[in-house]
């Protein structure tokens, strides 16, 4: 059992929170531009990063037959 | 939803699943891939984000990127046999994609992660050479981590920087296609091994949370 036991160590640093309304707090497309509009306190921070994407590439699939019909 | 309906809904699904069990294969499957591919506006914003500290402060930022995602996938295939030759695919599959990306500065290192839990329903067809066509449709939830690692290796989603925490994309939706051959080593183990594309459609990356301490 002694094998068994590990350290753990267990920070406590905080807690996540909504902080919705602070509209810098996107990822823009144009950094400079949104920079600009933070210190100029227009509330245009211009385009936002999104989450679309493209990819290919080779997969590899460990299969296990669970259930075969008679 | 009233509870008979509840009840009158859990009924059809289970004498649903408990039919294709009685009348067909069923397999469980995991695996991995590496993927090549790009996130255009990402990609976008991060160049941005080094040519805006460039002129900035950080004439000698450096931007490590990889276009290669990492994938873990696991799922369950209902297979149903076509005059004993082909096998027609019903299937689900939990993807999760992960890539990173780190720009260096003078006073540490921003990191820009990406994560992509993807739900994919399968339809597809195994021929009599073994040989799978699957085509996939599914929604995703994608993540970007966007932390700040300090020289002492702390590293923050704190507020104390603007660009800090943990964005979340809506209206996510996915199209996977898959060609693998499949090659059994025993009795009901095998292996698939082919190429797969697999392309998302998601909204834009919009802070939902940050770490305060």
């Amino acid at each position: 059992m002694e094998a068994l036991l590990v350290n753990i160590e267990i920070k406590k640093v905080g807690k996540f929170e909504n902080v919705g309304g602070d509209a810098y707090r996107i990822i823009p497309v144009d950094y400079s531009a949104a920079q600009d509009a933070y210190n100029t306190g227009n509330g245009y921070f211009g385009k936002t990063a999104n989450g679309s994407s493209i990819s290919a590439g080779l997969i590899l699939k460990v299969t296990y037959l669970l259930f075969e019909q008679d | 939803m009233k509870f008979k309906n509840l009840l009158a809904l859990i009924s059809f699904f289970l004498s649903f699943f408990y039919s294709v069990i009685a009348q067909n294969n069923i397999e469980f499957y995991t695996g991995t891939s590496l993927k090549y591919g790009k996130s255009r506006s990402l990609n976008d914003a991060l160049n941005s984000y080094k040519n805006y500290w460039k002129n900035n402060g950080e004439p000698n930022i450096s931007l490590k990127t990889t276009n290669f995602n990492k994938e873990i996938c696991y799922g369950l295939n209902f297979l149903i046999d076509h005059d004993g030759t082909e096998q027609y695919i019903i299937g689900f599959q939990h993807s999760n994609i992960r890539n990173e990306q780190v720009a260096t500065l003078s006073t540490g290192k921003r990191y820009f992660k990406t994560i992509q839990s993807a739900n994919i329903g399968y339809f597809g067809i195994r021929n009599i050479d073994a040989i799978c066509y699957k085509f996939g449709i599914g929604i995703t939830n994608n993540i970007l981590q966007s932390s700040f690692e300090y020289p002492n290796g702390i590293r923050s989603f704190g507020m104390e920087k603007l660009s800090n925490g943990v964005y979340t994309s809506s209206f996510n939706m996915t199209l996977n296609v898959e060609v693998t051959k499949q090659k059994v080593f025993f009795d009901h183990l095998s292996v698939e091994a082919g190429i797969a594309i697999y392309g998302s459609i998601a909204g834009e990356y919009r802070d939902k949370k940050s770490w305060k301490v």
